[in-house]
């Protein structure tokens, strides 16, 4: 079972190249579980897409 | 005066926005106005290619991120990978996780997060987030989240290996997050 912070670093990873699926299975079974993990990747994906509209209004 | 479609007062309305993408790439505030007078003289030459498909400032950062790429790249040769030490916030980490690695500061909740996309405060809030990353990790950050270039592009223009690259983005992300938690979304946490 991953740790948050091996799972943190995965879930950045995986936004930047497609995982090799042994750490996207290990990701995936710890995002199931884990509620500040599915959060945190939640919010980089808000991050991602609140930059691309830099500089805003 | 009048070039092609585009005045000068309109190129002028749109260079705060364009100050604001350029010093986001570049700390040196005299480069990031020559970046900006740069697209704005090229804007001008260029003025009879503008279509008005897009808005004038999408057009005009387009031109300005072009610019700023290319210059990185002609730079990138002098620039050796073991500057991209994460140096500074050595405790990030100890601080962010508990030892046994569950979050000692897990994230919290984000209320109404979609309103932000249209506040120009929220952009000032990011852009002093990204500012407060140190400067090479603030660069590649904006290089794939802002100008949305592919990880392994970044890699080969600034000389990062692949480890490097996911640990200096896994650090820049943890800490942008922790900073627009407290600037923007009013976390009571570090208060």
């Amino acid at each position: 079972m991953l740790t948050c912070q091996e799972a943190s670093l995965l879930v950045s990873r995986g936004l930047d190249e497609s995982l090799p699926w042994s750490r996207r299975l290990a990701l995936h079974m710890h995002l199931v579980l884990c509620d500040a993990c599915r959060r945190y990747a939640g919010q980089l994906r808000w991050i991602r897409a609140a930059a691309r509209r830099f500089p805003g209004p | 005066m009048a070039s092609g479609a585009i005045t000068e007062q309109e190129l002028a309305d749109c260079r705060p926005a364009l100050l604001r993408y350029a010093r986001l790439h570049l700390r040196d505030a005299a480069a990031a106005e020559d970046a900006v007078q740069d697209t704005l003289v090229a804007a001008l030459q260029a003025a009879t290619t503008f279509r008005g498909e897009s808005a004038l400032q999408t057009w005009l950062i387009g031109i300005l991120r072009r610019k700023l790429i290319d210059q990185l790249r002609r730079r990138s040769a002098t620039v050796s990978a073991t500057e991209f030490d994460s140096g500074d916030d050595p405790g990030l980490l100890e601080r962010l996780f508990a030892r046994d690695g569950h979050w000692a500061a897990p994230p919290q909740a984000w209320q109404q997060p979609d309103t932000a996309f249209e506040q120009a405060d929220f952009y000032a809030a990011f852009a002093a987030c990204v500012q407060s990353l140190p400067e090479r990790t603030a660069r590649t950050f904006v290089l794939r989240e802002v100008d949305g270039l592919e990880a392994a592009e970044i890699c080969k223009e600034l000389g990062l290996s692949a480890s490097n690259y996911w640990i200096l983005m896994h650090r820049a992300r943890l800490r942008l997050r922790e900073c627009l938690e407290k600037r923007w979304f009013g976390g009571t946490r570090g208060r």
